[in-house]
């Protein structure tokens, strides 16, 4: 057994594109003790590192690839890291989390962080093959969607490397644009512009490195109750293998929860068509797993007839049956797998895709954007007008330069009060969950370091998707403990390199002797402790967005979910209660009554320094 | 009238276990006694799997408390079950 932590790779690898040049340096043990790994690392680099205000997408930046303990061990579910990055999209904090392989592979090259700074003259490919790095030409690369990327990576350098690249939509530096690694994503934020931005157009990877175990046979009691908990559970081992992510879809609705239109709410044409057991019966043809995932909750899809037959796609995702579903009015599930497709193809983030895509047919509707400047008509439910914008944003041309920069930036463009129906926050556009039926998610959207995100807190499960310990989706009482709680404990599992479809089924005793079993540090074997980790990454990204020009105000919802009262199903008549669940959120986290963290809370946590 | 003719839906894994999307049955307005008499319609084991916790009820889009609450069926009705499920 060598030297190096147990549960973790040892080693942080710098690259400087603009010097060409790299360091490999030892993983401090303090990083470890305080911030456990992947977005809990990137929190404190980037906070510590990144100089404040720069430009997301100057060579100032920095791509911080970070992976877990858990990450790429015997653990169910360890294939995730994830990337953090100024986004360009937003300006503030983003942390991007991605499933497959390419965490666990960079971390058998013996990597727990990768640092990516500066800009290469013209366009580079990374390549690390355990401790040898190479900055190679890819002038070749560059104008190459995603999935030939992959593949002429793998033809050149060997099938065994794992690959995360940009397609046209990153090298163009659209806003949402993401970065494709293994058929996953690390899809929100934009952190493919920021890749874009450096001339950086892959990151290639490959290792042989093992992982040290602290207490082998504990640790493998462990990981047998996990699989069997996994196993088990009616999510993880009954709806979620057989249905994916739609799993949860019909029920979504039946609680008045899926948005409809961007956000209008009612019905549309075939919508009563689409439910899990269609989507079954209809598309899917295979399972697909993530590195070592007994869920196999992704699905590789094949339409079987109507206009888009033969069109195929890893998923589609719930998020994107909604995104280009029932958020544009369209019932065609062959036009939802083939917008996932173009998002995969072209690199962008397919949440944002879709719901900037609904704000334009509302646009459209209203009046405020014409077909002669979009050069087709645009009406909610227009499959076409669907994947022509998809085109667009991807190549960055016609209307689609103005709607790949985001709803707030295309509402500023378009005027006439169409920011009060363009659904983001902080930037960010919001995923498929409409908060006036589930006051929860409203405040969860609201204080997300990242902006208008469900993977931060998800209330929604306490509200509607849960039975004991259910809490009423329409009051504002605990909801501040709630979705607090829920952020420490995600960012926790966020930081494992797990995933937090996971969690859906072990509780935090189970994940606390993994982790112990695995790591040997003390201080992991307190759940309480854990929790502390959590809240401590919360208050450094809060005090990363607050230095970078957050403040109160910012932690919002889009006028409609505050104004604009739910026009049917159990949420009917309702609105957003923000401001009271705020308040009660910020006394919750130790936070002054304008949202900044108190000097108390910040000694509490140890981050009296980072003010 | 101590019966009430009411809507049942099944959500996901539910709805293949018990071979139906949505029934509509005449059952007794006690919503403790229609659970048994539902329990023997659809022969699915109804109520253990409330009991273990591995689905959820819903009457009308709202949540009943466990243990089940003393209520009144109506006609009209719509009952919900639905698997335990995590988010998408």
């Amino acid at each position: 057994m060598n030297d190096k932590l147990p549960g973790y790779a040892g080693k942080i690898l710098t690259i400087d594109l603009t010097e060409g040049s790299f360091n490999i340096e030892d993983l401090p043990q303090e990083l470890v003790e305080n911030y456990l790994g992947a977005k809990g690392f990137g929190a404190k680099i980037l906070h510590d590192e990144l100089p404040k205000n720069c430009d997301p997408l100057s060579p100032e930046n920095m791509l911080i690839f970070a992976t877990g303990p858990l990450t790429g061990t015997l653990t169910p579910a360890s294939g995730r890291s994830v990337i953090v990055t100024k986004s360009p999209l937003t300006g503030i904090w983003l942390d991007s989390n991605c499933g497959g392989s390419f965490g666990p592979e960079m971390k058998a090259a013996g990597f727990d962080i990768i640092k990516i700074k500066g800009k290469a003259e013209n366009p580079v490919v990374v390549l690390i093959n355990n401790s040898e790095i190479t900055i190679e030409a890819a002038e070749d690369l560059w104008g190459i969607d995603t999935l030939t990327t992959h593949e002429l990576l793998k033809k050149k350098h060997g099938e065994d490397y794992k690959v995360a690249c940009i397609g046209e939509a990153g090298e163009k530096q659209v806003l949402m644009a993401g970065v494709i690694a293994e058929g996953r994503a690390y899809g929100r934020g934009g952190a493919g512009a920021v890749f874009g931005s450096k001339n950086l157009k892959a990151v290639v990877v490959k290792g042989n490195n093992g992982i040290n175990i602290d207490n082998y046979q504990e640790f493998m009691i462990a990981n047998r109750e996990a699989k069997n908990e996994i196993a088990i559970s009616p999510d993880t081992g009954g709806s979620r293998p057989k249905f994916g992510t739609n799993s949860i879809y019909s029920f979504i609705r039946e609680a008045g929860v899926l948005p409809v239109k961007n956000f209008q709410g009612g019905t549309y044409s075939g919508a009563e068509e689409v439910d899990e057991h269609e989507l079954v019966k209809e598309l899917y043809e295979q399972d697909r797993s993530c590195f070592g995932c007994p869920i196999a909750c992704s699905k590789y899809s094949k339409v079987k007839k109507g206009k888009y037959v033969d069109k195929y796609v890893e998923g589609p995702e719930y998020e994107n049956v909604w995104a280009f579903g029932a958020h544009c009015g369209n019932s065609d599930m062959g036009a939802v797998v083939y917008a996932e497709y173009l998002c995969d193809y072209y690199g962008i983030d397919s949440i944002s895709a879709g719901n900037a895509i609904g704000f334009i047919m509302e646009c459209y509707e209203k009046g405020l954007v014409s077909k002669e400047q979009l050069g087709f008509e645009c009406s909610f439910g227009n499959d076409d007008a669907i994947i022509n914008l998809v085109h667009l944003m991807g190549k960055r041309e016609g209307f689609g330069e103005t709607l790949g920069e985001g709803v707030r930036r295309a509402a500023k463009v378009l005027g006439h009060d169409s920011e009060s129906f363009a659904m983001h926050v902080k930037g960010l556009e919001l995923p498929a969950y409409d908060p006036r039926a589930s006051f929860g998610m409203g405040l969860a959207y609201a204080t997300s370091d990242r902006g208008g995100c469900h993977l931060s807190a998800f209330p929604v499960k306490a509200e509607v998707l849960s039975n004991n310990h259910r809490m009423d989706p329409l009051s504002t009482e605990f909801k501040a403990e709630l979705v607090k709680n829920e952020q420490d404990w995600f960012t926790i599992v966020d930081s494992l390199g797990i995933c937090l479809f996971a969690i859906f089924a072990l509780g935090p005793n189970q994940i606390t002797d993994l982790l112990y079993s695995l790591t040997g540090q003390k201080i992991f074997s307190s759940t309480e402790e854990l929790m502390k980790i959590g809240e401590r990454v919360n208050n450094l990204t809060r005090l990363f967005n607050l230095s970078e020009g957050i403040t109160s105000k910012d932690d919002t919802l889009p006028a409609r979910l505050l104004k604009e009262r739910l026009s049917e199903g159990p949420g009917k008549g309702q609105i957003v209660p923000l401001e009271e669940m705020l308040q009660d959120y910020y006394l919750v986290r130790g936070w002054t009554k304008d949202g900044k963290p108190t000097s108390k809370k910040l000694n509490q946590l140890g981050l009296s320094d980072n003010v | 009238m101590s019966k009430a003719r009411i809507k049942i839906k099944f959500f996901a894994v539910t709805a293949i276990e018990v071979g139906a999307k949505e029934k509509i049955l005449t059952v007794s307005k006690d919503l403790n006694e229609a659970l048994k008499e539902i329990e023997k319609i659809i022969n699915w084991p109804l109520k253990s799997n409330l009991e273990k916790n591995r689905i959820c009820l819903m009457l009308n889009g709202r949540a009943v408390k466990m243990p089940i609450e003393k209520r009144a069926l109506v006609d009209g009705d719509v009952m919900a079950l639905i698997p335990i499920m995590g988010g998408g």
